[in-house]
């Protein structure tokens, strides 16, 4: 093919590195080899040009890989970083945009912080603990949580001392001030969560910035499924400031702990801060559906339906309503067995603020942050 | 072309630099970051620099003494900004940016170079009261409240007469009340330990065989969650720090990447499952971290045990031939991320589509 086309390859049964066969670096054979292992090893060898240079061949083969295993580390190449030729004219002025127009807000924001410097500051220095290990001032504060702050030991100053830790008299120890274990236990930081928030002093903008790093909290404990904690964390968003979105995202946690109550109480909030949230009528019928009121559901359901003809979540909890009605000598559930596809999300801070419900609700093009498949139990 | 899906990483604004850069800090609620270094004289140096029309001006040059090598806006309000250094002859100063003649608070932390700080308690991040951390080479890693002056609040050393080894990465963790907290610190010969400090023991320790470069947890102000640890050669471990085993510790999954040194790790701030690494070659990757089914399970003994999830590639680019020394997202503008590297610049990243993922 070309010069480099060393004569090594035909002298040689296999290739330097990886002694593969040489007749492996060929179109057919890479076609059949569905060996992960085996075609990144060839990759690498026609990436090396070790055995000659063949463009086709390895880009050949690089699809081939690609096909088999995506994610596949012999796939990454260096790249350069994107730069505005690397989007097209409106993706751009998107980007751009966006960015110009946050660093003149956040100007604005710093400027207003600035002129609130003096009359705040104080009150941050008030709500301080203690400085860890002085004995001095621990009582002074009279925050409740002062007197259970564990006694004030000598620092260990070296790894020895922590050597000679003593599990068995540790625990023991432990045990009488504490139920904690030296295994930790998973659940154990719930309790000690607290679930208020001090707001004492702060601004509205800082209250604004804190329910929202609250909430984001909840989302994420929510998205990798430790839905107690995401409750925690909404209801410390909430405590803040009560916001639709904190509201609606505890109701779905709620839901997902078959706390069908709690549920049911925060979609009545949302609905009382924003009457035909759509998100908190699916999920106010749901709680219903499960507290057998078949009939409020559907009532639910029909308002969604009507601004929503498409969502899809809404048709299937009507379908299975209305079977449950149609089966319902009174209040016996033949409901499916087994687990149900539901498609939820839970509302970013591009969704908070009470905007009228929109329209497109199940596409993710809503400013969701997550749209995820989880399952339900029915 | 305009197919993209997948997040891009885009060099938004990069300016060369007069001096080596060690380490740059988005400055809270602010167009502004702060960069810190050494100019070739040997003399220290904190830039300000704020983004102003698609480029950057630099607001303020401060010159000091000694070499600056690391700095965090952790512990400090949001009303005061003020930023906590580590200089190359082991001082921690912090400083008011707007009056940096004399610090605000001044200490001689460590007798040798502070490599790395961390800080706790400010900006509404993390509960409990404000804490700075520093890990230097003199061995010793060492906690301190900026009302205390003069002398550390909590000190983790190496027994006198034992090696003591060069501390290359702190981070606090665990704050999400007003008792708890955490600090793990990472060494030169691949130590990671875990200091508590409600209970002032050694929790946890490790060892994963290359130089600790860079630790982080993936937040700061919640029951320890996830802990990302990278190491000289290549390879990076998360953590999943929520179920600890009596003999086994916590279940780890490890990944290679940037084929050299990984020196940095920063979680997303509005999403705790996305990372950056920064590597040696001047790449860097954006990872995300999948929970597994089950976060946690029974070992032959019914003791619980936890287990790792796994990470993907996001995307990947090249920004330069010399290794990425720092790296830190905005707090308040999602996407938005400043790093530096030995060739002597800084860049403004701009990543996209994060609040897709």
């Amino acid at each position: 093919m070309t010069t480099k086309d060393y004569p090594s390859l035909w002298g040689f049964g296999t290739t330097k590195t990886f002694k593969i066969p040489v007749e492996h670096l060929d179109f057919k054979y890479i076609e059949k080899c569905a060996d992960v292992k085996h075609l990144e090893k060839i990759l690498c060898v026609l990436r090396s040009g070790e055995e000659g240079y063949y463009p086709e061949l390895t880009e050949f083969c690089e699809k081939r890989l690609k096909g088999l295993a995506p994610g596949s580390r012999a796939l990454r190449k260096d790249k350069p970083a994107a730069t505005a030729s690397s989007f097209t004219a409106e993706e751009w002025e998107k980007i751009d945009g966006d960015i110009k127009s946050w660093v003149s807000e956040i100007k604005n924001e710093e400027n207003k912080i600035h002129f609130h410097e003096m009359e705040t500051f104080p009150a941050t220095e008030g709500n301080l603990p203690p400085v860890r290990g002085s004995n001095g001032r621990l009582h002074v504060s009279k925050e409740k949580y002062s007197n259970s702050r564990p006694t004030k030991k000598k620092i260990p100053r070296d790894y020895a001392e922590w050597d000679k830790f003593d599990v068995e008299k540790e625990c023991s120890k432990i045990d009488e001030d504490y139920k904690e274990k030296a295994v930790v236990n998973n659940k154990s930081h719930l309790s000690k969560i607290e679930r208020r928030i001090d707001t004492a002093g702060l601004t509205e903008k800082e209250k604004i910035f804190l329910a929202t790093r609250e909430k984001e909290k909840g989302n994420e404990a929510f998205n990798s499924g430790d839905y107690e904690e995401a409750v925690m964390y909404y209801t410390r968003s909430l405590s803040v400031l009560p916001t639709v979105a904190a509201y609606n995202n505890r109701a779905q946690a709620e839901l997902k702990l078959q706390n069908w109550n709690s549920a049911f109480q925060d979609c009545e909030k949302v609905l009382e801060l924003e009457p035909g949230n759509l998100k908190a009528l699916l999920r106010r019928a749901t709680t219903y559906k499960h507290q057998n009121k078949l009939q409020e559901a559907l009532e639910d359901l029909k308002k969604v339906l009507n601004v929503e003809p498409d969502n899809e979540l809404a048709k299937k909890t009507s379908l299975e309503v209305e079977r449950d009605l149609k089966n319902s000598k009174p209040a016996s559930k033949t409901q499916t067995k087994g687990k149900r596809m539901v498609l939820e999300d839970v509302e970013n801070s591009e969704d908070e603020g009470g905007k009228d419900s929109r329209g497109k609700h199940e596409d993710g093009s809503g400013g969701k942050s997550k749209t995820s498949f989880l399952f339900w139990l029915c | 072309m305009s197919a993209f899906e997948k997040p891009q990483i885009i060099s938004h604004i990069q300016k060369g630099l007069n001096y080596t850069v060690f380490d740059c800090k988005w400055v809270p609620c602010s167009a502004k970051f702060v960069t810190m270094g050494n100019f070739a004289r040997g003399t220290g140096v904190i830039q300000l620099y704020e983004i102003q029309h698609g480029d950057l001006k630099l607001l303020r040059e401060i010159e000091k003494a000694k070499p600056i090598k690391c700095g965090t806006f952790g512990a400090t309000s949001l009303q005061q900004r003020y930023l906590a250094t580590g200089d190359f002859a082991g001082n921690l100063h912090i400083w008011n940016l707007e009056a940096p003649e004399t610090p605000v608070y001044s200490v001689k932390g460590h007798k040798e170079i502070i490599n790395t700080i961390d800080g706790v308690g400010g900006l509404g991040i993390g509960e409990g009261a404000p804490e700075i951390v520093t890990g230097s080479r003199d061995g010793t890693v060492k906690v301190w409240d900026p009302r205390q002056k003069d002398d550390p609040v909590a000190n983790m050393e190496p027994v006198q007469g034992e090696n003591k080894r060069d501390c290359w990465t702190v981070a606090f963790g665990n704050a999400y009340n007003q008792e708890e907290r955490v600090v793990c610190a990472g060494y030169d010969n691949g130590d990671i330990k875990l200091f508590d400090l409600r209970n002032m023991s050694l929790r946890w320790e490790t060892n994963i065989k290359n130089g600790v470069c860079s630790l982080e947890f993936d937040r700061k102000d919640i029951s320890m969650n996830k802990l990302v640890a990278t190491s000289l050669e290549g390879k990076f471990h998360v953590f999943d720090m929520r179920t600890q085993h009596p003999t086994k510790g916590f279940a780890s999954v490890s990944e290679k990447a940037h084929k050299s040194t990984v020196w940095q790790v920063r979680h997303l701030p509005q999403n705790r499952e996305l990372f950056l690494t920064a590597g040696g070659t001047g790449s860097l990757h954006l990872w995300k971290y999948e929970y597994p089914i089950q976060r946690s399970k029974k070992d032959s003994e019914g003791v619980e045990m936890g287990v790792a999830g796994s990470v993907s590639l996001l995307q990947n680019v090249t920004l330069s031939t010399q290794p990425i020394s720092s790296l830190d997202w905005s707090p308040d503008k999602r996407g938005l991320c400043v790093c530096s590297s030995f060739d002597q610049m800084v860049r403004v990243l701009i990543v996209t589509k994060l609040h897709k993922i």
